[in-house]
């Protein structure tokens, strides 16, 4: 069992453009001298980011298309086995060795997070660079502390459900508004032979997704400040109503024969097979993901967010959960800051945006927003979400006690009081 | 058949004293017995040493610490073998490690056995059969376990099958049953292993005297007798060797594991091994992990030093 990463995302090339930079115009924490940092003009700098599951890693083409546009610069991008990437980083890191710039992921709650690292002094602070663009100001907590940040973020995610449209209408489905017309519906979808949701039961990354998702309406859009308060000691998963309703509501979208036959057996292989064919409507996956499926299966594909108990209590989430951090180590400084300050170009930032399926981090113009985020558009629009709440959990363990209890809330081996409890243990660890 | 010892009457006389020709120190040293010392075997012990039992107390040292793979360890004493013993997941793991390596020492062991006994002299078709049962043991193990975790999908060719043959009640979700998939780890961790325990018994069985088990035969043996006292003890060596490797194999049983279920569902598959690579790996709790790891590895040896002793008895 794995806790939740967002590498997958990871997928598309990105598109340049950006004038040259001179390294005077950005105002980088290090120097740009060899004694301490190195020169920019033919250099050379490290990558590394987890592998990409299928096709050309996008950080590759983005590399690419920086050393086309300053030939005499070199980039090489290491792609490491996506589920050994943390545990290689964190080899690295410690022996010395590790690449100039790192992918990473904001707050604490994965394996790959870059606040163990900067705790550990292994990151560069980037404070003063461009990379403070790239951080909205909610999430400043989850790229540093005391006023500096150690990453820069690279597009912005939106935690929905990613729906297959083209099904929907052929069965002449439309997903429901609020949790109990969800509910309702769902009979009438499986005596068709098909499921409004197919996840993968035996994937936590997946059933604790689904219940991040089922939090967003019940915990988070009511105490946005939840996990501040459960840090502070104030509260715990046990004792808060919500997360009861939240893990109760798995039961009843079971029981109510929303979630494909053998839910507790399905893999991500069983997502992609129903959502592409069609025999399920909608999965709990990152919304980089739509863009994809759209193109392999022909159909149409848009977010969708999860209903909450009414229409105005529904939410979403929206954050920067992909990452660049620059590694303490590096002997290659101010050529590393000058690649991410190309990057944090707003010119670059759409462009990766567009191509990793995501969104563009910094302002967004609605009109601007891909297809597939027109159900959801006026929550970006009004930026009317919230954060991913498990990046400023205490651990991955967290996550992994929630995905890990929902696996035994569908086949039956645990309570919710035994999944809230376990949660909470694993916050005190 | 005996072998008469030499008598003084049948001993050849002896040959007359000779006085052996002055030799080096060297020589004699080397007729003594004292080249060979065991200082000739230093530089390999050494070797073992550093990169084995070196290693093996680092891993040791940082079971006594919070090491987090970053940084400094610090010391906590017994805190971590202290959280193993009050860990509730750890009771469910060291149960699943059990009971699987019991079932897989036994089921592995016998159809191994009975499978060398149908192959070993008179079926002309033989040497292709061992070649056979023996394939699966040189696949990948990982590779093993994907193909059956298609298998034993939720439509996968297992539920095919039972559709086809009218057992609908039978289908299920069999990796995500809490009990039926323990028992599909254990099902592909005996089919991929009973080629080994076959060859071992097959091996045992080539030095049991076929006119020991002929002689029985004439005596009115029958063929349970003439296995239990002519075969048995004849193949005692096979039986400790084969069992004392599917024993180890089995407590420290992984990838099978992590490749049909991760562990789930919900723990119900978790291993000792499993839960050390999840605790190390993907929660970066090192010294955890290294006392999960000692745990283990105390388990391993205290299980294969009883199960020696009572192969060795029995010998």
């Amino acid at each position: 069992m794995m806790t939740l990463t967002f590498a997958r995302p990871f997928r598309a090339a990105a598109l340049a453009g950006a004038g040259a930079l001179a390294l005077a115009a950005c105002s980088s924490a290090v120097g740009d001298t060899p004694e301490d940092g190195g020169t920019v003009d033919g250099s050379s700098i490290s990558i590394s980011v987890p592998a990409t599951e299928a096709g050309v890693n996008p950080h590759v083409e983005f590399a690419e298309r920086y050393m086309a546009e300053f030939p005499d610069r070199t980039v090489e991008v290491v792609e490491l086995p996506g589920d050994g990437y943390a545990n290689s980083t964190r080899t690295q890191l410690q022996a010395g060795n590790a690449a100039d710039l790192i992918y990473v992921t904001p707050g604490a709650g994965n394996p790959q997070s870059l606040l163990p690292f900067a705790e550990a002094g292994f990151l560069e602070s980037l404070s003063g660079t461009s990379a403070e663009s790239t951080v909205p100001a909610s999430s400043a907590a989850l790229f540093g502390s005391d006023g500096e940040i150690y990453a820069q973020g690279l597009d912005l995610t939106v935690i929905a459900s990613v729906a297959n449209d083209t099904a929907m209408a052929a069965a002449g489905y439309a997903l429901p508004d609020d949790f109990g017309a969800l509910l309702a519906s769902c009979a009438d979808v499986q005596a068709d032979d098909a499921s409004v949701y197919v996840i993968a039961g035996t994937a936590v990354p997946n059933t604790g997704l689904l219940g991040i998702s089922l939090a967003g309406a019940r915990v988070y859009a009511e105490d946005p400040d939840w996990n501040m308060r459960r840090a502070a000691g104030e509260v715990t998963f046990a004792d808060t109503a919500a997360w009861h309703d939240t893990l109760e509501a798995v039961i009843e979208l079971q029981e109510a024969g929303c979630f494909q036959d053998g839910a507790e057996g399905g893999d991500f292989g069983t997502i992609t097979v129903g959502l592409g064919q069609g025999t399920s409507y909608a999965a709990f996956i990152p919304s980089g993901a739509a863009e994809q499926l759209a193109t392999e299966t022909g159909s149409e594909f848009s977010l969708h967010a999860l209903p909450g108990a009414t229409a105005e209590s529904t939410t979403v989430y929206a954050s920067v959960n992909n990452a660049l951090a620059l590694t303490s180590g590096s002997k290659n400084k101010a050529a590393a800051l000058a690649f991410l300050d190309w990057m944090a170009q707003p010119e670059n930032l759409a462009a990766y945006g567009e191509t990793s399926g995501n969104l563009p981090v910094g302002d967004l113009d609605p009109a601007d927003l891909p297809a597939a985020y027109a159900p959801i558009a006026d929550f970006i629009a009004e930026a009317d979400y919230l954060p991913l709440p498990n990046q400023s959990w205490s651990s991955g363990e967290v996550y992994n006690a929630l995905g890990a209890g929902i696996q035994g809330l569908l086949t039956g081996q645990t309570t919710v009081e035994d999944v809230l409890a376990a949660m909470d243990a694993a916050w005190d660890k | 058949m005996t072998i008469k010892k030499p008598t003084a009457e049948s001993a050849p006389p002896a040959a007359p004293h000779q006085p052996r020709p002055a030799e080096s120190r060297a020589q004699r040293r080397f007729h003594a017995g004292d080249y060979g010392s065991w200082w000739w075997a230093l530089p390999a012990l050494a070797m073992v040493f550093c990169i084995h039992y070196l290693a093996t107390a680092f891993g040791g040292y940082y079971s006594f610490t919070d090491w987090n793979g970053l940084g400094p360890a610090t010391w906590v004493g017994i805190d971590n073998f202290v959280a193993i013993f009050n860990d509730p997941q750890m009771a469910g793991a060291v149960r699943n490690t059990l009971v699987i390596a019991i079932v897989f020492v036994v089921v592995a062991n016998v159809i191994g056995l009975l499978f060398a006994l149908a192959l070993n002299r008179t079926l002309k078709s033989r040497y292709l059969l061992r070649v056979l049962l023996f394939a699966p043991v040189v696949l990948s193990s990982l590779a093993v376990s994907y193909v059956f975790r298609f298998i034993f999908a939720q439509e996968g060719a297992l539920n095919a099958l039972l559709e086809a043959v009218g057992l609908e009640s039978w289908q299920r979700t069999w990796l995500a049953d809490p009990t039926w998939a323990i028992v599909a780890i254990m099902t592909v961790l005996i089919w991929q292993n009973v080629g080994l325990t076959m060859v071992i018994y097959l091996a045992g069985l080539a030095t049991v005297p076929q006119e020991q088990e002929e002689a029985a035969a004439v005596d009115g043996a029958s063929m349970w007798q003439r296995f239990r006292h002519v075969v048995m003890p004849g193949i005692q060596p096979a039986v400790a060797i084969a069992t004392t490797l599917t024993l180890v194999n089995g407590l420290r049983v992984f990838d099978q594991v992590m490749a049909m279920t991760g562990g789930g569902p919900f723990g119900a598959t978790d291993t000792l091994a499993t839960v050390v690579y999840r605790e190390t790996f993907a929660f970066g709790r090192f010294g955890y992990g290294a006392a999960l790891s000692l745990t283990l590895t105390f388990f391993v040896v205290v299980a294969a030093g009883f199960q020696l002793y009572i192969t060795r008895r029995k010998h």
